[in-house]
């Protein structure tokens, strides 16, 4: 069930906010049993078949964390065991047929191929559950009832697509606040939840461009340089929105039922290094990243050498996270280079003494950093490494840099300007990407609204609407009045017709 | 910072508001006709002036474009000596409706040969569609009118805002109207409507001569059958209860068949099977007489034109020749 659908808008989230809310606030196990009841139900109606699985994972790792607990002597290995068998859970399901096709390309015969349905959000729940047995490992005064840990992994807002929430700052909002049902929670929930839903409309809108190239790309079309461009940076567009859109209306369910999530995606696009994008971009995964596997790995504490592999080696596995692909991994790589060439040229600028801190540096900062992501989106957005391939020789203008006929078919500046500069023009009509002036006008207000508007957070920030408090203030708040409700209660509706009508795609984070 | 209450009710307002606004947009333009929807205002009144023409009982032909095209009426007439009107239509229009429109032109003393179209039996394609909502607002107002308040809102929320602009500008400058007596086409490219009816209501459009060319749409396999049918507990299945109860009580009396269709393969596979099972056993337990088996009406793809309902008229021909042995047996005991 999409957050977007009709069936969750209409049927599932006014049912399960007005059934918590009913429920008194004494009555907190019941409030709990509730939640935990409709987040199965949200869960097993997209397969009832892996529910068990989702629950024994759960009674699992809870087991292994109790252990740890009550025989210290014994904690490594129950930990190692712990983690073992989630990863190769998440394994078996994710990559055996990753590791089977690769196989086969190596011994080149065909060793088949497995019959096995990738349970949703597996990744998600495994990675939720391998951060909390090894921080109670670390620490091992995390002990709470199995109640509270089994709403703490089920919990519907972050179960499909995360954030990946620490136990640390969710569980105690269980105990501490008792899953308030208030004004404020319902209030400043549903409003993050509208946003996260426009943002969504926005995102699909900009998928019918990315998917038109894409496509044609897939099918061997002729494609210009131009086009190749349009269409990646309509998908980065695309995914901007779209997870944007996942992450306010995660944050903004949670908050329905008064728990506050972290945040987990601060206009990225705005970034002025991947460093910075990586801060900003799934916050909640480079964080896990981060402490559990780049520490671990070492960090930079092994020298300068050891930091860059670590870095390498963090982002392939971030890549291969993803999707079991090799696109995917080559995605992870190159977000790894982009990293160490980041951390290179700000040791050079500390070398240097640089400031490069004018207006214009940091335009060009945060122009360079979108073009080295979007290119990077590449990989990510393409089906495989030879539409990829297609996408960048057209993008990089391998064969020359081409325009579409259609396009720039009028008028002189076709022959004055652009064709001495060495541009051509190829027949794209077969691509059938209909109305060029609607999709760069829509590309441009799209980047203009990335880069220059405040987030959600940021314009809710009066009203707390993360975990932590929102670090840059923007220089416009919202106001949470009756005019605004209008407003946007009235555009809800219109969002709402639009998925009754047709169904929204799925968030692109659901795949993983 | 409190959320005030203000806001709360804002949002509630501005969500009624919507609604209301839609609901709103959706009367003013009750029953401003449009061009899509004249091929069926036509060919349905057409076939209720030839109904209302024949004295004493009779038989109708019910279906979407599956009879339309694939049972001659004027045939079953010519053999059987009982007057025969075909009702097909389009099974795109919803079933609730033409099920309306057909309590109001059938009699007691009628028989009713119902060979709807699989999909008919699911829950899609029974309470409405694109081409529904388009029709129900252009040329049904009053039924529109009769409708609940939820069926109204469901309406406003899911009509395209591409067919309320037609609308408002069909208010004022409304599409061209088929000139009387020019054929459909170019009017009207997708149907042949009422020029290739006989007087039986019959579609004579699939005769060699005038027929389309085989489409894409010929290898579409039937959902119901394809998915299946688990149960009797569908929208499809209770509207059909429903109107088997009125004719009941009309002393109406309603036979069923299966629709003609492309032959495939899938539809042996249990869900095909057990669709046509669910099917069979909800006539029987009503007690409504199946004629025929469903395999009888799998034919083919010579025999069909455009779609996987859509017989020529040649093979309609046979099929109704093969069909009117088994219906006269019941048609005499209806006399």
């Amino acid at each position: 069930m999409l957050f977007s659908s009709w069936n969750f808008m209409v049927y599932f989230l006014p049912v399960s906010v007005v059934v918590f809310y009913l429920i008194p606030a004494p009555f907190r196990t019941a409030r709990k049993l509730w939640l935990i009841a409709a987040s199965l139900f949200f869960y097993g109606y997209w397969k009832i078949e892996y529910v068990p699985l989702l629950l024994l994972s759960i009674a699992f790792n809870y087991a292994i964390a109790e252990g740890i607990i009550r025989f210290p002597d014994k904690s490594r290995m129950l930990v190692i065991t712990g983690v073992t068998l989630n990863l190769l859970l998440l394994g078996y399901f994710k990559y055996t047929n990753f590791a089977v096709h690769f196989l086969s390309h190596l011994v080149q015969r065909d060793l088949g191929h497995f019959n096995i349905i990738l349970p949703l959000a597996i990744s998600f729940f495994t990675f939720t559950q391998i951060s909390y047995l090894v921080d109670v490992y670390r620490d091992r005064t995390a002990h709470y009832r199995f109640l509270d840990y089994s709403l703490f992994v089920v919990l519907f807002p972050h179960l499909i697509a995360g954030p990946i929430v620490r136990h640390w700052e969710i569980i105690p909002q269980f105990i501490d606040r008792e899953l308030k049902a208030s004004r404020e929670n319902f209030g400043v929930g549903i409003t993050l939840f509208l946003f996260g839903l426009f943002k969504k409309y926005i995102a699909d809108q900009a998928a019918v461009y990315a998917d038109d190239v894409y496509d044609g790309a897939r099918d061997h079309l002729a494609l210009s340089s131009f086009d190749a461009w349009m269409g990646t940076v309509a998908f980065a567009l695309q995914i901007y929105f779209d997870f944007s859109a996942y992450s306010d209306m995660a944050i903004g369910l949670a908050r329905m039922f008064g728990v506050k999530f972290p945040s987990n995606f601060d206009s990225p696009y705005r970034a002025t290094s991947v460093i910075v994008f990586w801060e900003r971009w799934h916050r909640t995964l480079t964080r896990f990243l981060r402490e559990y596997v780049y520490y671990s790995l070492g960090g930079n504490r092994r020298g300068h050498f050891r930091q860059v592999l670590n870095i390498l080696a963090t982002m392939l596995l971030s890549g291969l996270w993803h999707g079991a692909g090799w696109t995917y991994i080559i995605w992870g790589g190159l977000h790894g280079i982009f990293l160490v060439v980041n951390h290179q040229w700000r040791l050079w600028v500390k070398q240097m003494n640089w400031t490069l801190d004018r207006w214009f540096h940091r335009a060009a900062s945060v122009l360079v950093t979108f073009i080295a992501v979007s290119f990077a989106w590449t990989f990510f957005r393409a089906t495989n490494i030879t539409v990829a391939g297609t996408m960048l020789s057209s993008m990089l203008g391998l064969h020359g840099m081409s325009l579409p006929d259609e396009f720039f078919i009028h008028g002189g500046f076709r022959d004055k300007f652009l064709a001495p500069l060495g541009f051509h023009f190829i027949n794209t009509e077969a691509l059938q990407i209909k109305h060029y002036e609607n999709a760069l006008e829509t590309i441009a207000i799209l980047l203009l609204v990335c880069w220059a508007s405040p987030n959600t957070q940021q314009l809710l920030s009066k009203y707390d609407p993360i975990l932590e408090p929102v670090t840059r203030q923007p220089w416009i708040h919202l106001k949470l009045g009756f005019w605004l409700g209008l407003i946007l209660g009235f555009l809800a509706y219109l969002i709402l017709r639009n998925s009754y009508v047709s169904d929204p795609n799925p968030f692109i984070y659901f795949n993983f | 910072m409190n959320v005030p209450w203000r806001y709360i009710l804002g949002l509630a307002v501005g969500f009624v508001l919507g609604i209301a606004v839609f609901v709103g947009l959706l009367y003013t333009q009750l029953g401003v006709p449009t061009l899509s929807t004249q091929w069926l205002f036509d060919i349905t009144n057409k076939k209720a002036l030839y109904a209302a023409n024949f004295p004493g009982p009779r038989l109708f032909i019910v279906a979407g474009s599956s009879a339309l095209f694939g049972v001659n009426a004027q045939l079953i007439q010519q053999q059987t000596g009982v007057p025969t009107i075909n009702m097909g239509t389009s099974a795109g229009y919803p079933l609730n409706y033409r099920l309306d429109c057909l309590k109001k032109i059938v009699r007691p003393g009628d028989t009713l040969l119902l060979a709807l179209e699989y999909e008919s039996y699911g829950d899609k394609l029974v309470n409405y569609s694109d081409a529904g909502d388009d029709y129900l607002l252009a040329r049904a107002p009053e039924y529109f009118l009769q409708t609940s308040l939820l069926y109204k809102i469901e309406m406003a929320t899911r009509i395209p805002f591409k067919r309320l602009q037609k609308g408002w500008r069909n208010r004022e400058t409304p599409e061209r109207e088929r000139p009387p007596g020019l054929p459909y086409i170019p009017y009207l490219p997708i149907t042949p409507g009422i020029d290739c009816l006989d007087d039986n209501g019959d579609e004579v459009f699939n005769m060699a001569a005038t027929r389309h060319p085989p489409g894409p749409e010929m290898q579409d396999l039937c959902s119901a059958l394809a998915d299946g049918l688990p149960s009797e507990r569908t929208a499809g299945f209770e509207t059909i209860d429903s109107f088997l109860q009125w004719a009941r009580a009309q002393h109406i009396t309603v036979l069923a068949t299966f629709p003609n269709i492309i032959k495939e393969p899938a539809y042996d596979e249990p869900n095909g099977q057990k669709a046509i099972e669910t099917i069979t056993h909800f006539y029987a337990s009503r007690g409504v007489p199946v004629i025929g088996t469903a395999k009888e009406a799998m034919l083919p793809p010579d025999q069909f034109f455009d779609t996987v309902y859509h017989l020529t008229h040649e093979a309609a021909i046979q099929r109704t020749e093969r069909l009117i042995p088994e219906l006269e047996p019941y048609l005499h005991a209806a006399k």
